[in-house]
């Protein structure tokens, strides 16, 4: 572009740019291209519509009254990049240089502003208002935060398989050997259930229609029975692994039916069913009971009292980290390895990964990322009935045995917890003993201690705390929860030990191994 | 469940039943002998003893895992027409349409190396390399046409241990515990005790329990560290501050009964006064220092040692504590003889050495006390070695896995004494008189105790399991 003063219509002086800016580029083929000396480099918007703006360089002031005269040159060696249909037109601005610091407005929102704010349909407002959120200086530090976030959490994938469109021939093998095969076998369902949709594929999608069809009552009933058995201990069915005609009836087959149908009928929301069945007067009711009443139904089928049941094997652990201030709270990744005695890996004859136990707060995440090896499972998690992983499990026993009592009691990952409680009691309250042990019961089992359960703790606390005073070196080598730099002195390590001794009696309460 | 008992207590009558101090004892006769308030279903009272369908003849068991299958051609089973033939190609049948671990080709017969002598007034022909249970043959049962369905290790093994060569079945210990109980209320009913350079290949599921509670699982007790996992207290908490907290425990959740009512707690506080008397019951038991030195030599064993002797050792200290069944698990009986670590002349003679003076020990010593008359031995491997030679190595010998024959010895309670049941054909190949499958001494070991393996079943994901699934034929031949 060069231009020519009204003065002197013959003098042509060239017109630098300083910067160009476009709505749409390509990687390779920037706007910058049309601006600079070479030859070779161009600008393409990928044969879409948009526009650019190239700003002239300060130093070159164009008097008003002059002639402009522009030339395009199409250097570009492909011939899709070829120029169709374009407009230029200029305009003189003060503020260029704030002008070239804001982002181009792709055309369709530029041609959206030439409509007239009372004119614009609502979704155009809406795509305005949209493009504007996503440039205004105004919302940048939130736009960064977004994008922060969203990096964090990568969209979760679904692994689906593809069905093959030559189905593979299954058949019967003979006494299960591989050897002996017999008849050719089809996909069906068993004829006791309900029929298969017509027209329907013999397919994972057409089974997954099939379950979910109408006429099939399982599925909502199973999983209701299954959210039933979490909360409550035991299901409507007490057998929730078998609804066939070998396992158990269910106790209140009308409130399974009706859980079910509200199931379905509020759209398959979880969610909003185990808020239903918590807020229940049966659910809310207490877990106490008489002897009369014991007597009439020990087994609570008829659910007259609240539920009263031993924690899960991974629910232990994770109760005990998480009152303890212990437990890590970050979700997914790879598995990790919390301590665990010296010797069962050892005892697989294999030669598989050591247990190196993990450290910086990974050996304190919750215990589903425990990494597990069926010849030689996490030990405290399978004598508290936590399945091996042999074979799929539904419902668990839930034992009572001595080998439970001494993990709790004696395990390096519950004295920890034990210690971090005990150092929870001591900072987080500034108050007398007897609140601070209240402040310990409270945080295990979620209610205020009666006036003679914190006698009893105070009454264990001195009785430690005399012992530790007389042995220093017995308080130092208790593991009291220690802050990284911290030297206590023996005054200071025997009151902890005492209150980790009171934190290790309090994650051995029933109510705090019970859910009630 | 002790919860009938309980009913018949008013709640003030249960808690002045428990005077200070003296809560544990008082709980313990109040509760009965029951250990577990909520099992799934089977017995109300898993760990209390029970009674059996018919009178028991053994009231535990002392189960002799040699783990690796040793050579029954070498051992137990003398084939002298194997020898005279060694070294030449075997019979078509023996390798034709067979499926073996390792061997490939045409396999040649292998002798064995090792001498045979008669013994006894049996006159069982037994190898030179256990001439201590030489000595004692006159106690043994053997069993020499066992068969089996596998031939790897793992698989094996826990098909000999649960009946089934997929893991998550029972072991057969989980299910005597189950079925019977436990006579000692201080020490698991089922416990297990592992000797040799590694495990078992086939891991703790061998003791698993499988779909039963856990409270039937084995227990091992190790020998590295506690004995029983967590049974120390930790470093800085002495036994006094054990019982202190202990009481404060049993206080609290003796206030919680009474508010709620709920018998499991009353199971917990028992939970809490056997894991305090493990605490002290189980060191005692592993301390092996006790025994006098005569006992040491018989057994050539030496406290603190850790040994397949010391094991058998621990075994009687066991079974006179009265738990009803003890598994010694001993490596390395995998005699392929593609290396000295896995030979005949060598490795094969080591476990002997490692295990001859002891295994005899323990019936001389279970007998002199009076024990043997009430307490099975079983001696096994997962399965038996071919009588063919595998030839991967020019410097050592050894055979493969076998399905077909394998030997087995049982002595004490309620089985014939210096019997030798079951033939195999002349070369040691195939079990050809009277074989006995693994599902067959499952049920005659549950025979036994006085179990009906046919009856002794769990109800789990909607059909009853037992452990000879099934199969199984109790071998009356043998019984007494």
């Amino acid at each position: 572009m060069d231009y020519a003063p009204a003065a002197h219509p013959a003098q042509w002086e060239a017109v630098r740019f300083q910067k160009a800016m476009a709505s749409v580029e390509t990687d390779g083929n920037t706007i910058g291209g049309v601006i600079d000396d070479n030859h070779n480099t161009h600008w393409s918007t990928n044969q879409k519509s948009g526009h650019a703006m190239l700003v002239t360089d300060k130093s070159c002031e164009i008097p008003a009254g002059s002639v402009l005269r522009i030339q395009m040159r199409h250097n570009s060696p492909s011939r899709r990049h070829s120029v169709g249909r374009f407009r230029l037109w200029t305009l003189s601005v003060n503020n260029a240089e704030e002008l070239s610091k804001q982002k181009l407005a792709p055309l369709p929102e530029l041609s959206l502003m030439e409509i007239p704010w009372s004119a614009r349909t609502q979704e155009q407002h809406r795509q305005l208002a949209a493009y504007f959120r996503s440039v205004t200086p105004l919302l940048a530090a939130v736009r960064t935060e977004i994008a922060t976030l969203e990096k964090k959490f990568p969209p979760s994938t679904t692994l689906v398989m593809v069905e093959s469109n030559e189905p593979r021939e299954t058949r019967i093998f003979h006494r299960g050997s591989f050897l002996d095969p017999g008849d050719l076998v089809r996909p069906h369902v068993p004829a006791a259930w309900h029929n298969w949709p017509e027209k329907e594929e013999f397919s994972r999608l057409g089974l997954a229609r099939w379950l979910m069809h109408p006429d099939n009552p399982l599925v909502a009933r199973v999983t209701m029975n299954r959210i039933w058995a979490l909360l409550f201990g035991k299901g409507i069915v007490e057998t929730s692994e078998d609804f066939g005609i070998q396992g158990s009836p269910p106790s209140h087959p009308m409130l399974l039916d009706y859980l079910a149908a509200e199931f379905v009928s509020c759209g398959w929301n979880l969610q909003a069913m185990q808020k239903k069945i918590v807020t229940s007067a049966t659910y809310c009711q207490s877990s106490g009971t008489t002897p009369n009443r014991l007597e009439r139904d020990p087994d609570n089928r008829l659910f007259a009292r609240g539920p009263a049941f031993r924690l899960d094997a991974e629910m232990i652990r994770d109760n005990a980290l998480a009152v303890s201030g212990l437990l890590t709270r970050q979700l997914g990744g790879p598995g990790v390895f919390p301590y665990q005695p010296p010797g069962i890996y050892e005892q697989i004859h294999s030669y598989a990964t050591q247990w190196e136990p993990s450290i910086n707060g990974q050996q304190f995440r919750r215990a589903l990322y425990t990494w597990w090896k069926r010849t030689a499972p996490y030990p405290s998690m399978i004598t508290f009935d936590a399945p091996r992983r042999n074979i799929c499990v539904e419902r668990r026993p839930r034992t009572n045995t001595p080998l439970q009592a001494l993990i709790t009691l004696n395990d390096p990952v519950f004295v920890q917890c034990a210690a971090a409680l005990g150092r929870r009691m001591t900072t987080e309250i500034k108050g007398n003993e007897r609140q601070r042990a209240a402040y310990g019961f409270r945080l295990c089992v979620a209610r205020p201690p009666t006036s003679a359960e914190v006698d009893l703790l105070v009454q264990l606390y001195h009785e430690n705390l005399a012992i530790y005073q007389q042995d220093p070196a017995a308080a130092r080598i208790f593991p009291i929860h220690r802050l990284s730099d911290e030297l206590p002195t023996d005054a200071a390590a025997a009151k902890l030990a005492a209150w980790s001794v009171v934190g290790n009696v309090l994650l051995n309460l029933d109510e705090t191994l019970t859910k009630y | 469940m002790h919860r009938s008992r309980l009913l018949h207590n008013t709640r003030r009558q249960f808690l002045s039943s428990c005077p200070t101090g003296m809560g544990a004892m008082a709980l313990s006769s109040l509760l009965g002998e029951s250990t577990s308030a909520a099992p799934v279903n089977g017995p109300a009272k898993p760990a209390a003893v029970k009674n059996t369908p018919f009178p028991a003849r053994a009231k535990r068991i002392i189960y002799l895992h040699m783990a690796g299958g040793p050579s029954q051609l070498d051992l137990y089973d003398y084939k002298p027409r194997l020898s005279a033939l060694n070294g030449q190609l075997c019979p078509d049948e023996f390798y034709k349409e067979q499926r073996f671990a390792f061997i490939q080709g045409h396999p040649r017969l292998l002798g064995t190396p090792f001498r045979f002598r008669r013994h006894g007034q049996c006159g069982a022909t037994m190898s030179e390399h256990v001439p201590h249970i030489a000595e004692v043959v006159d106690e043994l049962c053997f069993i020499k046409s066992m068969q089996t369905d596998q031939f790897n290790h793992a698989p094996a093994q826990l098909f000999m241990q649960t009946g089934s060569p997929i893991l998550g079945r029972p072991s057969m210990g989980a299910w005597l515990s189950y079925g019977l109980g436990t006579e000692n209320q201080d020490l698991p009913a089922f416990v297990v005790l592992v000797s040799g350079k590694r495990g078992p290949s086939g891991g703790t599921s061998l003791w698993g329990n499988g779909f039963l509670p856990s409270i039937h699982q084995g227990v091992q007790l190790r020998s590295q560290g506690d004995p029983v996992l967590f049974l120390s207290n930790p470093q800085g908490l002495n036994r006094r501050q054990r019982r202190l907290t202990i009481d404060k425990i049993r206080a609290l959740n003796e206030m919680r009964l009474e508010s709620v009512g709920n018998p499991e707690i009353a199971t917990r506080i028992k939970q809490f006064e056997l894991a305090y008397r493990m605490q002290h019951s189980v060191p005692e038991l592993m301390a092996m220092d006790r025994e006098p030195p005569h006992i040491h030599r018989m057994y050539g064993t030496s406290p603190g040692r850790k040994s397949y002797a010391n094991n058998c050792l621990l075994a009687r200290r066991l079974v006179e504590r009265g738990v009803r069944f003890v598994q010694l698990y001993h490596w390395g009986w995998d005699s392929h003889g593609q290396d000295k670590g896995e030979s005949l002349r060598y490795s094969f003679v080591e476990r002997c050495q490692q295990t001859d003076q002891a295994t005899a020990a323990l019936i001389t010593d279970l007998k002199q006390r009076g024990l043997l008359e009430d307490t099975l031995i079983v001696w096994g491997g997962e399965f038996g070695r071919t009588p063919m030679a595998e030839g991967r190595s020019k410097v050592y010998i050894g055979r493969d896995h076998h399905q077909h024959a394998f030997t087995v010895w049982l002595a004490g309670a309620g089985v014939k004494r210096g019997l030798s049941y079951g033939k195999t054909d002349d070369l040691g190949y195939m079990a050809v008189e009277n074989p006995v499958h693994v599902h067959d001494l499952q049920a005659t070991i549950l025979h036994l105790m006085g179990m009906d393996h046919e009856s002794l079943t769990y109800r789990y994901q909607g059909r009853d399991f037992r452990l000879t699934d099934v199969h199984g034929n109790v071998v009356h031949d043998i019984l007494t």
